[in-house]
């Protein structure tokens, strides 16, 4: 992933948790925009690494006990 | 003379043996210790006192006729209340949880009952583990700093004596912080050791439950109760259970522990650093080979982690955060909605890399033939609870939560059994704490290299001024 994120803004913000379905009070909307911002910031950590063919690492099992 | 209530639990255990305690002796005495401490300390959520009282006459009963069942026949005991306890209120210290009685144990507390433990109460965490500071509760080394999270509630009681052991859990540290930071031992076992049933989750894949206690050998005692498969909790793996106890003592000779040059001294606070290298120099004094390593894709560390526990959290708690948002903690509920908001891509990004880091310290235990890695717990001791936040000799800051993670997240991502030990104190008097992190399932290798230590030095027996 080359292209950075842009920075989120309270109206991206807005848009978000509309189309997440998450109610989102005015009061709420500084606070979430900058704690998205901080989350987004760490997980965009994984920018730089080359996954190639690397699976998941989940523990689905198919077994019934 | 020694009251009961400063024994370690090894010791106390051994004297209820041996018939010079009674289990009611004994929980009369850390009793004592709430009635003194828990109205400045505030470790617990709930107390279970005239439970416990009766458990206790019960243990003594069933030792006066067959002998302690375990070596956890009637010691007092705590469970952080994100562990549900049957017939009692578990709330996970959330109000959108008030009057919540948990309808069935968790399956760590039935195992800490059917081992004959005396469960005092249910100890306070930071909201549903999603936190660090436990805010609810003060540290008994220092009453206007936090006691750690998320099992603060453990640290905080442990430190000031009102338990002789409990369960907590860890998905970025809620072990091994509240460990450190009140001068404790705590074990995060491998990943699929300890079954999670009946324990609110925070993120799945990261979750783990384990033994918080005063000593490595208590901690050894108590895993032997909480370890082995349960096929109700999918993340559990079915491999034996050994005899922790036995894996206790001797020294290094032929052990090659290393010490990792990258991460976890990127900013460190001084008087940490330097009890870290001295408890390093300990352990080279008893005979381990020390090898400094790097590690690898350390930049994935905390993208990993964030990527993982916010998606999982908000995942568990999307229905709550549309009809109770308000009855959330404000840091809680902030998380709770960034995490609504991270894309599934991402997420499965995450889980990709994960499995990279898993790949990578794999290849750096056996290259370089590793038998254990050491690292400070944290970066900082205990933080100001008005002021969560590590101010660097640099002039930079960093919250609590980052700081405190980033030493931690490595156990939980690569899934390893973490152990920390109290390894000294600041020139502030607060404890420091160094972590002993293991190769798959080697707990009794972890632990071996813990009891060492703890036998070389003495940090495990300091207790806080205010006892």
């Amino acid at each position: 992933m080359t292209t950075p994120r842009p920075t989120v803004t309270t109206e991206m913000l807005r848009s978000l948790a509309e189309h997440a379905r998450l109610p989102m009070p005015d009061d709420r909307v500084e606070t979430a925009t900058g704690t998205l911002q901080a989350v987004q910031g760490a997980i965009d950590g994984l920018d730089a690494v080359d996954l190639e063919d690397t699976p998941p690492a989940t523990t689905f099992d198919a077994r019934w006990s | 003379m020694m009251e009961p209530y400063e024994l370690t639990l090894a010791a106390a255990s051994s004297a209820i043996a041996a018939g010079d305690l009674s289990s009611v002796e004994l929980t009369e005495s850390v009793i004592g210790q709430i009635e003194r401490h828990e109205a400045k300390v505030c470790a617990f959520a709930t107390l279970t006192l005239e439970q416990a009282r009766e458990a206790a006459r019960q243990a003594d009963a069933d030792i006066a006729g067959a002998g302690p069942r375990t070596p956890l026949h009637g010691i007092p005991l705590g469970i952080k209340d994100l562990c549900d306890t049957e017939g009692v209120l578990s709330t996970s210290s959330s109000r959108t949880r008030e009057g919540r009685i948990g309808s069935a144990d968790s399956a760590v507390t039935a195992r800490l009952r059917g081992a004959g433990g005396v469960l005092l109460g249910q100890t306070h965490t930071h909201e549903f583990a999603y936190g660090v500071l436990t805010p609810t509760t003060h540290n008994p080394w220092d009453l206007s700093r936090t006691p750690g999270g998320s099992s603060g509630g453990n640290g905080a009681a442990l430190a000031a004596r009102m338990i002789m052991g409990a369960v907590g859990t860890d998905t970025g540290g809620s072990i091994r912080i509240p460990s450190s930071v009140n001068g404790m031992a705590g074990l995060k076992p491998t990943f699929g050791r300890v079954s999670r049933r009946g324990i609110t989750p925070l993120s799945w894949s990261l979750d783990h439950a384990g033994p918080m206690a005063r000593t490595v050998t208590d901690v050894a005692l108590l895993l032997q109760a909480l370890a082995g498969y349960d096929p109700s909790d999918p993340g559990t793996a079915d491999v034996p259970v050994p005899h922790y106890a036995d894996s206790l003592g001797g020294d290094l000779a032929g052990q090659t522990l290393a010490v990792p040059s990258n991460w976890f001294f990127d900013r460190i606070e001084p008087d940490v650093e330097a009890a870290f290298r001295s408890a390093v120099s300990a352990l080279e004094a008893a005979g381990a080979t020390i090898r400094e390593v790097t590690l690898p894709l350390t930049e994935t560390y905390m993208a990993v982690e964030y990527a993982l526990f916010t998606a999982e959290a908000s995942s568990y708690h999307q229905e709550a955060l549309r009809t109770k948002a308000d009855l959330f903690e404000p840091d809680v509920r902030a998380l709770l909605e960034a995490g609504e908001l991270v894309y599934a891509t991402d997420y499965i990004r995450a889980l990709r890399a994960r499995e990279l880091i898993k790949q990578g310290w794999r290849e750096m235990f056996e290259m370089d033939g590793i038998d254990a890695l050491l690292a400070p717990t944290l970066p900082a001791t205990a933080v100001k609870t008005n002021d969560p936040v590590v101010h660097w000799p640099d002039g930079t800051d960093e919250s609590a939560i980052d700081a405190y993670v980033r030493a931690s997240a490595p156990g939980n991502l690569t899934g390893l059994p973490a152990l920390s030990v109290p390894c000294g104190f600041d020139r502030q008097g607060l404890p420091i704490g160094m972590q002993i992190i293991g190769r798959p399932f080697d707990e009794p290798g972890v632990l071996r290299i813990g009891s060492v230590f703890e036998a070389a030095t003495d940090f495990a027996n300091r207790m806080p001024g205010l006892v």
